[in-house]
């Protein structure tokens, strides 16, 4: 019986702490949607633009997205084409970065029409990330994982300018990302780019 | 991360003592890390596990009913004494029912199972407790991790250890924790290093004599690896072996142990060193898989990975103690003993991860001594004595194209490449037959060379890079090699490079399975295969078995392998005869 009462008083703490949580939780989910609002802006919500440099955030792996915002303040990210962003997070606290890649992570990943139907292309790329073993590091479905950027269903443009960012090492965050691309030619990366836009 | 989301919803939560406190209650304890869902329909018939003595674990090779340790035993020899099974009756051999995850990524763990529980896991660390005659879900862990966790080559998890009344399992945010081998709750959890950093933790945790056992990984970024042993009861660290040594220079070793030609440039290396200082903080040396004990002497036998970065080693002059070496540490204060380094200051990612392996040997002379048996990515099983570590002899398993090359900026093909010859697969032996059973993956790979950068803090580094050889034959085999002489035995050739692992048991059986989804048994003293079993995914994992109930169960994930892209899975298959 005492364990049986126990139990009762550990469940019924368990649950109000998730009224607590749910309390707290509607004010913050308010106040991240009016930080978001900025973000969305440029990264549009429920559409992915294939054509775009612009990458979807929305649905992005978490560790990822916080890692390039940190890159971002840091000047570890520092190209050319990064200086809107850096500005955006110029005054983001270390805890706003993690909150926002939280948030971002929790969005769905919009829908996409893919825009090549080249079949050539589509079957090129395929086995440039076969031999590339880019499986290893972006996984099933090419989702990511954490740190791991989710690459499937990506722009094509954006996918295609950072693969040839990293490979000129204007894009200087991830050395070891520079190091697997100087490994393809330019047709390659066309091909790449186009078949994970295509691959989820 | 929608997957911790899924694993969260419905289901009941029940208690031993039979309790159920509705059908929708689930403890989501989210903001302390975890989530735990109790399924129980009929907690009466349950399975429910007793207090997993020392003394048990102790009679894991003598013991022919349960599966205590993940490799089979703490020597990790794989060999089960069950042999209803054999080479008779395995015809008989039927699928008995099947463990479905919400979840379709690499698996590579085998399932422990002692008193009718097994404890398997998945990918992102899922661990499950099951009902090892029914099938039926006991309780269901889900790791939720920290924000930015940094991993190679797969989400993978290679399974559990369990010891008293706990089960415990490493994790990919590099954490161990232990559960409650009941109900599944978190009894404590321990922050082993910084995931933001690179670390992470894949290889199951080796319980023993009060303490967990658990090696570090992430060496494809700048970490300095090591292998701790903590409290069991509490989690607080007992000791700690890096596996970079302070002093990682050595002897500016020329050859390889097998006595190949390493291309090194020592007066560069030498003149790095001056310049740079000793690299150890930053090199590397990942833990992928359990250490073997030796009871008897209290020592531990563990193997190191590559140095970091893989494949650039201008950054890194020396030999990189304890990088691609054999280790043995003292169990009880985790001093060093020894140590035998297969390739020193490797540059090919050509590292020692399949778990070492304790058994009686023939030395030089014939004479038989306590032995260490590893195979390598080198593609050579290396046969030790556990002394003093030193090599006894080596046997080539694979064809080797370019081996110890030096990569180019243009790519020089090199066979095997880093994904085999033997890669975190275990080996399996048949002590009574003196075999030692191997999977090898025969195929090259590109690799190329460029300068690489410092350490850029939690980053993935690798100085180079690799990339797949079409116009190289690419398959597998399953190899059987007399430990005792050197001598290969037999071979099995298969169509796709072999990654998973081997169980060999009494019944004259080993069993194994392909990226094809094939699970097969095989005679083990000629590989003619017996049976097989097509299941719907690569079966890329080691197999388990228990006795139960007066049968012979074998279980084996099917959830392919991400590096290698075999077809991914969800499924675990248990079979019964």
């Amino acid at each position: 019986m005492l364990q049986r009462s126990m139990l009762k008083i550990v469940a019924c703490s368990a649950l109000l702490v998730l009224v607590g949580f749910a309390s707290v939780s509607a004010a913050q989910a308010q106040a991240i949607e009016q930080k978001a609002a900025v973000c969305k802006a440029c990264h549009l919500a429920g559409t992915l633009q294939s054509t775009s440099v612009i990458p979807n955030i929305w649905g992005q792996s978490e560790g990822y997205t916080y890692i390039q915002l940190r890159d971002f303040k840091s000047g570890a990210r520092n190209a050319q084409e990064d200086a809107a962003m850096r500005g955006f997070v110029a005054t983001m606290s270390d805890a706003d970065m993690l909150e926002m890649a939280k948030y971002a992570s929790t969005q769905p990943w919009p829908k996409v029409e893919p825009i090549s139907t080249d079949a050539a292309l589509l079957k090129k790329g395929a086995y440039a990330t076969a031999l590339g073993g880019c499986v290893g590091c972006h996984f099933n479905d090419w989702k990511g994982f954490s740190a791991n950027p989710r690459i499937g269903y990506q722009s094509t443009a954006y996918l295609a300018a950072t693969m040839r960012q990293f490979r000129s090492g204007s894009r200087a965050n991830s050395p070891g990302m520079s190091d697997l691309v100087r490994t393809l030619d330019e047709g390659d990366i066309d091909a790449v780019a186009a078949y994970l836009n295509a691959a989820q | 991360m929608g997957l911790v989301r899924d694993s969260c919803r419905g289901g009941n939560l029940a208690f031993a003592n039979g309790i159920q406190l509705g059908r929708s209650i689930v403890v989501c304890l989210i903001a302390l890390g975890y989530c735990v869902t109790s399924l129980a329909a009929d907690t009466a018939a349950m399975a429910r596990p007793g207090s997993l003595s020392q003394e048990r674990l102790n009679s894991a090779a003598q013991n022919s009913s349960d599966f205590f340790i993940t490799h089979g035993n703490y020597a990790q020899t794989r060999y089960h004494p069950a042999d209803r099974i054999n080479t008779q009756t395995v015809k008989d051999l039927k699928l008995a029912w099947t463990f479905q995850v919400d979840l379709t990524e690499s698996i590579q763990g085998a399932p422990i199972v002692y008193d009718g529980v097994m404890y398997l896991t998945t990918s992102y660390n899922h661990l499950f407790a099951v009902d090892a005659k029914t099938g039926k879900e006991l309780w269901h862990y889900t790791q939720v991790f920290d924000p930015a966790v940094s991993i190679c080559c797969g989400p993978n998890n290679r399974g559990v250890a369990a010891l008293g009344d706990l089960v415990y399992m490493a994790t990919l945010d590099a954490k161990l924790v232990a559960l409650n081998a009941k109900t599944g709750a978190v009894v404590w959890s321990k922050q082993l290093a910084d995931p933001l950093k690179g670390y992470s933790a894949t290889a199951a945790p080796t319980a023993v004599d009060g303490k967990i056992l658990i090696g570090l990984a992430g060496a494809e970024y700048g970490i300095r690896g090591a292998l701790k042993a903590l409290d069991a009861k509490t989690g607080a660290e007992v000791w700690t072996f890096y596996t970079t040594a302070e002093n990682s220079v050595g002897v500016w070793a020329t050859h390889d142990a097998t006595g190949l030609d390493l291309h090194r440039d020592i007066a560069a290396e030498k003149a790095a060193l001056a310049k740079r200082g000793d690299p150890y903080k930053t090199l590397g040396g990942s833990i992928w898989q359990n250490p073997a004990i030796d009871l008897a002497n209290k020592r531990v036998y563990f193997v190191v990975g590559n140095p970091a970065p893989d494949i650039d080693g201008s950054v890194r002059p020396g030999d990189n103690l304890y990088t691609d070496s054999l280790v043995s540490v003292d169990l009880e204060t985790g001093k060093y003993i020894c140590h035998l380094q297969y390739i020193p200051h490797d540059i090919w990612d050509m590292d020692a991860v399949s778990p070492a392996v304790l058994a009686p040997v023939a030395d030089k002379a014939g004479k038989k001594i306590p032995g260490v048996l590893h195979a390598g990515k080198s593609g050579y099983l290396y046969v030790h004595d556990a002394k003093d570590c030193s090599l006894i002899r080596s046997t080539g398993l694979v064809e080797a194209k370019n081996e110890r090359a030096l990569p180019t900026k243009e790519g020089v093909i090199i066979r095997p490449g880093l994904n085999g010859g033997v890669s975190v697969t275990p080996l399996a032996i048949d002590p009574k037959l003196g075999l030692a059973y191997a999977l090898t993956n025969e195929s090259a790979l590109k690799y190329y060379f460029f300068t690489s950068t410092e350490y850029p803090n939690g980053k993935l580094w690798l100085g180079g890079a690799f990339k797949g050889a079409p116009e190289e034959p690419a398959w597998g085999d399953i190899v059987a090699t007399d430990y005792n002489t050197g001598k290969i035995r037999w071979k099995v050739k298969k169509p796709l490079p072999m990654f998973g692992g081997i169980l060999a048991t009494a019944g004259g059986l080993i069993f194994t399975g392909e990226g094809s989804g094939e699970f097969g048994a095989y005679d083990s003293a000629t590989g003619k295969e017996l049976w097989s079993y097509k299941t719907d995914a690569g079966v890329n994992a080691p197999a388990s078995t228990y006795m139960l109930d007066g049968k012979q169960y074998v279980v084996v994930g099917a959830g392919g392998n991400t590096q290698l892209d075999f077809k991914r899975g969800n499924k675990y298959y248990v079979f019964a005869y």
